[in-house]
């Protein structure tokens, strides 16, 4: 077991939201808020930034309270937050932000300017003596569990599975603290251009195996168009109906 | 003079030192509750509550309003004449056959209540509340016989006989307070109607939830003492006579909710104790002997599972139908308060919704700008602000729904047929918050309702029109008390309106099916409205076949309360049920009269009646299509 008094930060961001563009508590942030609570009892929660009434969302999720380190919009705000966290065991955030750049560089750099290891996509963080295992999201339901002595910087993946808790009590009891203000070096200028998202769902479809005849009779029938109603069973069993289905008409390819 | 008479004497000051005693024991439990306003002079407001609001329910079902009278009557009769004779040891013959007549009438009662408990319906409780036909009997004959016989001519064995009787009768009647009998109800009850926690109901439909100081110590309720000590007196007024439980429609789909199981383990709650010697119908699906209380103890979970919380859809069919006047949906709601606002405790997906009103202010999720995208053709008035209008329209969540959409789009119809001066907010329109106070976030409420209470305060208008129910409750009720005073009407009240004074001019509905009329609950039981919507439908020639819940009777659907959000699951859907009510009327459709509704009922699955909008259906019998 780790001593308890490992120092562990949680570095946190104002996100928006994608229908209102209403300032708040970037997700992903939140689960690493809500990972670094679940690891230690004492976590220091730390802003890069105006001292935003978004941020108080933290504090519903849990932080008692949110260090502010003042920095001028469109500063950079590796240099304050580097200094801030020399020292500490494990430094945890999300992988993306919400607003702003959003590239994604910031665990990275941070990194690389504390010279401590880096992983990215955690999904569970677990502590190991002085040494942290984490569970890496990998693209198409693929996992992988690795390694690294602390201390660590270590980006949350969107998808990790926890359940952060908004509780009105603790945001009414928590404060916002103010560092002393920080004099940022200027991001380097983005050569992007910004424009609004869009998503586009896909729907997977199995391939059309018909014939012709049995096609223009499928289009006028209103009875189910195939396919299997699975009502028994445990939710693994349901789980495994459907992806048999998925491997059956090759939707999926793992 | 008879050493007998001496000992009735006895016997009476002895009980009337019991009961005092026992009041005082009891009362003891009730004031480790929270401070609420206290008068002695209230007292007197019970003859009043008892003969108007107690008999107005009681009534519903004769045969136990006739049982009541006669037991209660006779023993009130018969104690305060033995007070009398007895008491002040005056032993008159004359005062003795009063006494005779009282105990035959309470006698004759107590036959109703044995016959009655012969083949108890499964919504009465069992237990010590079956002993109560005996030991009734035994005081009214132990009384019939003390009048009846000259005490001289009694031997000393009739004479032990008489006193047994009139001791276990007796031990019934005082000692029920003190130790949690059945008797309790006489005491709590007469003193609940006396310090009700919602005294307005006295006067008037009284259905909004108070306001809660959101810099509160405690945020709701957490441990039985921090109901507020009316409430806790309230919950022992409690009768179990199960109306509750056969009234809600989430015991009746088989979620794990009984509103009399709640409030007696409110009850065990504030005395201390398990679950086990309940006598009643269990929560579906949770075993009875699993959970205990004690006053200090928070209530969740060792006391109340959370599915349980999580089950009501505030429909208030249970206050509606309780004969003790006892308000389980305050208490549900404070005990949620708690859970969302002290734990942020949640189920399924009322984490989400909350979130979504925080950041968008609409339920779902949505870009407030789309929330009129239905009547983009519709031509209709957006006000701004400083502008005014005699009828602003707000559309609610609804207005986010595809199929409501559809209702919407024929209330304008009719708005513009019968030539209304109406205008939209538009993307101005923000949430009511109302869900979230059902789900307990009263932060999020208010900061809801202050937006909005800006918003409209922008504006001028003469009235508020909506075509939801929630909408409607929330606005009308609840927002007086955070300073929005406004005059809302719910589109079935206005378009009734128009009706009767002929502006809008309705034809005859081409419409054959058999129809059936869906109340509302946040219409009808929470705002009494059950007659505007039913007089439209007769006015486009529809005959209506009612079904049995009904009126201010009305079953719910499912929607209310956050339900389909926490989503606990059942032996089967509350919808269906209701569906399961409309067909057994014969009827093919169902009209109704909220999008909450008209979404759960829609979503019954197989072959069912269709489900529609009064709107529509008034929209289809304009005269003069526009
Ligand atoms: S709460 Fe009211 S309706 Fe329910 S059992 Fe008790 S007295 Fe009867
Ligand atoms: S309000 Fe409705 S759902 Fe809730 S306990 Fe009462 S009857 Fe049941």
């Amino acid at each position: 077991m780790m001593p308890p008094q490992l120092k562990i930060a949680a570095l946190v961001s104002v996100g928006r939201n994608p229908a209102s563009g209403a300032p708040r508590a970037a997700r992903n942030d939140v689960l690493a808020l809500d990972a670094a609570l679940g690891l230690a009892r004492e976590v220091s929660v730390l802003h890069a930034g105006d001292a935003a009434p978004a941020l108080h969302d933290y504090l519903a999720y849990g932080a008692a309270s949110v260090e502010v380190l003042p920095l001028p919009p469109g500063a950079d705000a590796l240099a304050p937050l580097a200094g801030r966290v020399a020292g500490y065991d494990l430094i945890l955030c999300g992988q993306r932000a919400e607003a702003g750049q959003g590239s994604g560089m910031l665990a990275y750099r941070l990194a690389k300017a504390l010279n401590m290891p880096v992983v990215s996509a955690a999904l569970e963080i677990s502590l190991l003596g002085d040494e942290v295992e984490i569970v890496q999201f990998l693209p198409k339901g693929q996992r992988r569990v690795v390694r690294v002595s602390l201390p660590a910087v270590i980006a949350l993946h969107p998808l990790a599975p926890r359940n952060p808790r908004y509780v009105y009590a603790s945001r009414r009891a928590g404060r916002l603290l103010s560092a002393p203000a920080q004099v940022g070096a200027p991001l380097p200028a983005s050569p992007w251009q910004s424009e609004p998202a869009v998503k586009k769902p896909q729907k997977l479809k199995p391939p059309e195996t018909r014939q012709g005849h049995a096609r223009l009779l499928g289009a006028i029938a209103t009875e189910s168009k195939g396919g299997a109603l699975v009502r028994e069973g445990s939710a693994a069993e349901k789980a495994r109906a459907i992806l048999d289905y998925l491997r059956a008409n090759r939707l999926i390819g793992f | 003079m008879h050493s007998l008479d001496h000992l009735v004497t006895l016997l009476f000051w002895l009980a009337v030192a019991a009961l005092a005693f026992g009041t005082m024991r009891r009362a003891r439990l009730w004031r480790a509750g929270a401070a609420a306003p206290f008068n002695w002079a209230q007292l007197l407001t019970v003859p009043r509550r008892y003969l108007v609001d107690v008999h107005h329910v009681v009534a519903r079902d004769p045969y136990i309003a006739r049982t009541h009278m006669l037991v209660a009557g006779g023993a009130v009769a018969a104690v305060a004449l033995v007070a009398l004779n007895y008491g002040l040891a005056l032993y008159w013959a004359l005062l003795n056959g009063a006494i005779v007549l009282a105990a035959v009438v309470m006698l004759g009662g107590s036959y109703l209540v044995w016959q009655r408990r012969r083949a108890p319906m499964p919504r009465l409780s069992a237990g010590p509340w079956n002993r109560l036909p005996y030991t009734l009997a035994a005081f009214a004959l132990g009384l019939l016989a003390l009048g009846l016989l000259p005490s001289a001519l009694l031997s000393g064995f009739f004479a032990a006989l008489i006193m047994l009787a009139l001791l276990a009768g007796t031990a019934e009647l005082v000692l029920g307070i003190g130790t949690g009998g059945p008797m309790k109800h006489a005491v709590a009850g007469v003193l609940h109607l006396a310090f009700h926690p919602r005294a307005e109901r006295f006067a008037m439909r009284s259905t909004a939830l108070r306001p809660l100081d959101l810099a509160a110590p405690v945020l709701g309720v957490e441990k039985p003492t921090d109901f507020r000590w009316n409430q806790l007196l309230g919950f022992d007024a409690c009768v179990q006579c199960g109306k509750c439980e056969a009234a809600c429609p989430a015991f009746a789909a088989g979620q794990p909710l009984n509103p009399k199981k709640f409030i007696q383990d409110m009850v065990l709650g504030l005395s201390g104790g398990s679950d086990a010697q309940f006598a009643g119908s269990p929560y579906p699906g949770i075993a009875l002997g699993g959970h205990s209380g004690a006053p200090e103890e928070p209530i969740l979970s060792a006391l109340l599972a959370p599915e349980t919380l999580w089950s009501c859809t505030t429909c208030r069919a249970c206050v509606e139908e309780c004969p003790m006047q006892i308000e389980h949906v305050d208490a549900i709601i404070d005990l949620r308060r708690f859970q969302t606002l002290a734990r942020g405790a949640l189920p399924g997906k009322a984490p989400e919704m909350l979130g979504n009103l925080r950041e968008t202010a609409t339920q779902g999720g949505y870009d407030n700008a789309a929330r009129y995208h239905w009547a983009v053709d519709l031509n209709l008035r957006q006000i701004r602000p400083g502008e005014s209008v005699d009828v602003l329209l707000l559309a609610g969540e609804g207005a986010f729904d595809m199929r409501y959409q559809r209702s919407l789009r024929a209330l304008v119809k009719l708005l513009q047929a019968a030539s209304v001066d109406f205008a939209i907010l538009g993307a101005l329109e923000t949430d009511t918050g109302d869900t979230a106070r059902r789900l307990g976030d009263e932060a999020t409420f208010q900061a809801q309702a202050a937006q909005l209470i800006a918003t409209l305060s922008a504006v001028t208008f003469g009235r508020i029109l909506t075509a939801d129910p929630h909408v409607f409750h929330s606005l009308k009720n609840e927002y007086p008390a955070l300073g929005g005073h406004y005059t809302v009407l719910h589109h079935t009240v206005f378009l009734a309106g128009l009706a009767r004074s002929g502006q809008l001019k309705l034809g005859a509905t081409s419409e054959t099916r058999a129809i059936t009329y869906h109340d509302p609950c946040y219409l009808g039981r929470y705002n009494g409205e059950t007659e505007a919507p039913r007089a439209l439908l007769r006015q486009i020639g529809v005959r209506l076949s009612e079904m049995e819940r009904s009126g201010l009777r009305g079953r719910c659907c499912g929607g209310g309360g956050g339900a389909p959000l926490t989503d606990i699951p059942g032996t089967q859907r509350i919808p269906d049920i209701r569906i399961a009510d409309a067909r057994a009327t014969g009827a093919a459709l169902v009209a109704v009269a909220c999008p909450g509704c008209t979404a759960m009922l829609e979503g019954v699955v197989g072959p069912r009646p269709e489900v529609i909008d009064v709107a529509e259906l008034l929209a289809a019998a304009l005269e003069v299509q526009p």
